[in-house]
């Protein structure tokens, strides 16, 4: 039997032993990509646990749906008949815009910018560590989600994938400090990056000079600039503007054009994957995985050496290659 | 007295589930306004365990339990399970009378001691730069206080009827 004093010195070294471990671990995780295979499979398990945290979430909404009395639900439906309506007749007008849109990039010779793929998600869960501003989306690998993956609403911006599990994925919302969104004023079209503020309702724009033309309730949509985020999506609207004499740029801040805490269904775009041999455009940005590259490479040595009688065709094929695709690097 | 012992379940019938049903609560998805005062239900639990049998229920328990929760939570490996690991240590090692302590001189060590990892953990996140000051962050250990003995008279209620021992109190410890 351990006398109190035995047992006091035991504790110490447990809490010294488990101490050092999680900041082994703290550091493994942060600096080294070792454990994101582990991580990825334990995640992937642990997915159940995930999906029953939100199920009386999903209930109430459950429940609210079903006792929807039958006059509010012919009120629901003719509303969104109306508004579908209305919908059909604006696709018509786009239809027609994005052809003489497409019509017009051929006169000035510049390349069309197609569709993104996009997929449907829900979301499952709410980061709950007041530092951090993510959440789970019901969608993973299974379903072609990737790491950088740009994530919208109906109304706007929300932000972009940083993990992705087998069934679901983590999205980096953009009013996490830790997130930074090139955004172009729609009205003035003066370039500049939203940051997070670590706040629900706020973004902050940063290094905007004194005498740039912004004025509250300008509308801030994504430049397109960073290759992450495609062009042209909501992203905030200015809501206050303060001017110090001793600051060289303006303090602006904005209110994002969703609202975060309600947000229960998102689309992620397929925006790396859209076709880009036919795409002479501005090219998103390649993943920078080290792993990944000196695969490629040694992918590429491999084929080399299977095939050296056909070594002066390659030479010239990838001159051409590198030829064709110098001008895009430029960017 | 042995037979009487014979009749006790195993601490882990009560303990386990109801870890499993802290873990849920730690992450379930609430509205904003209780997100942001959302106590830490799981030291709660841990910490009952530990004080009817802290043989059983020891800071390794507390430091997986937090890891469990860093890979629910999607956050740093380590970091939830170097915190409840603390908050473990610091409430059971020093105070070596813990559990003979009134429940709301426990309710105040549990809050102080509580507060004190919160703020190390902003400081540290203020450090590496990616924190922001909001008051708001010090209320679930309020919280914490407050449901301190509200928890501890339900989990005795429900030892009770699991026909859990409870160990005296002067033994608990030592």
């Amino acid at each position: 039997m351990n006398t109190p004093d035995q047992s006091n010195i035991i504790n110490h070294l447990r809490f010294l032993v488990v101490a050092v471990l999680s900041l082994v671990l703290m550091f493994v995780d942060v600096r080294t990509k070792l454990l994101n295979n582990f991580r990825f499979y334990v995640e992937t398990a642990l997915y159940p646990i995930l999906a029953l945290a939100d199920s009386p979430n999903s209930l109430s909404r459950l429940v609210t749906t079903q006792f929807k009395s039958h006059s509010d639900l012919i009120k629901e439906n003719e509303e969104l008949a109306e508004e579908n309506y209305m919908q059909k007749a604006d696709l018509l007008r786009l239809r027609a815009l994005e052809a003489e849109n497409a019509a017009m990039r051929k006169l000035l010779n510049s390349a069309e910018q197609p569709a993104s793929k996009r997929l449907f998600s829900k979301v499952i869960d709410v980061d709950s560590n007041p530092y951090l501003k993510r959440v789970v989306v019901n969608q993973g690998t299974n379903a072609g989600v990737y790491q950088g993956m740009p994530v919208v609403t109906d109304t706007g911006l929300v932000g972009q994938v940083i993990s992705v599990n087998y069934n679901f994925s983590r999205v980096l919302l953009i009013t996490d400090q830790n997130c930074s969104v090139p955004v172009m004023n729609s009205r003035t079209h003066v370039r500049s990056i939203a940051t997070g503020s670590g706040l629900d309702n706020e973004l902050l724009i940063n290094n905007v000079p004194r005498s740039t033309d912004i004025q509250i309730g300008d509308q801030l949509i994504t430049s397109g600039l960073g290759g992450v985020y495609p062009e042209g999506y909501p992203v905030a609207t200015v809501s206050s503007i303060g001017y110090s004499e001793t600051q060289p740029f303006a303090l602006v801040k904005a209110k994002p054009a969703v609202d975060m805490d309600k947000m229960r269904y998102v689309l992620m775009f397929f925006y790396n994957n859209v076709d880009n041999d036919q795409n002479d455009g501005v090219k998103p940005k390649q993943p920078s995985d080290g792993k990944v590259i000196l695969r490629q490479k040694k992918i590429k040595t491999l084929i080399d050496s299977l095939s050296i009688s056909n070594a002066p065709e390659n030479d010239q094929a990838q001159e051409q290659n590198s030829q064709k695709e110098q001008p895009e690097h430029v960017e | 007295m042995s037979n009487k012992n014979s009749n006790y379940h195993s601490i882990y019938l009560l303990f386990l589930p109801l870890l499993f049903i802290s873990l849920i609560l730690q992450v379930i998805r609430l509205p904003e306004i209780l997100d942001e005062n959302r106590p830490d239900v799981i030291l709660l639990v841990l910490l009952f365990f530990a004080l009817i049998n802290n043989k059983q229920v020891t800071i390794i328990f507390a430091w997986f339990t937090g890891l469990i929760l860093d890979i629910l939570s999607g956050a740093t490996f380590g970091i939830n399970a170097l915190m409840l690991a603390t908050q473990f240590y610091l409430i059971l090692t020093p105070f070596s009378h813990f559990p003979q302590y009134r429940l709301w001189q426990q309710a105040l060590i549990i809050g102080i001691v509580n507060l004190i990892v919160h703020i190390f953990c902003y400081w540290f996140e203020h450090l590496i730069g990616i924190t922001f000051y909001r008051p708001s962050f010090l209320i679930p250990s309020g919280v914490l206080v407050l449901l301190w003995p509200i928890a501890y008279f339900l989990l005795a209620i429900l030892c009770n009827a699991f026909s859990i021992a409870i160990k005296p109190k002067e033994n608990s410890l030592t």
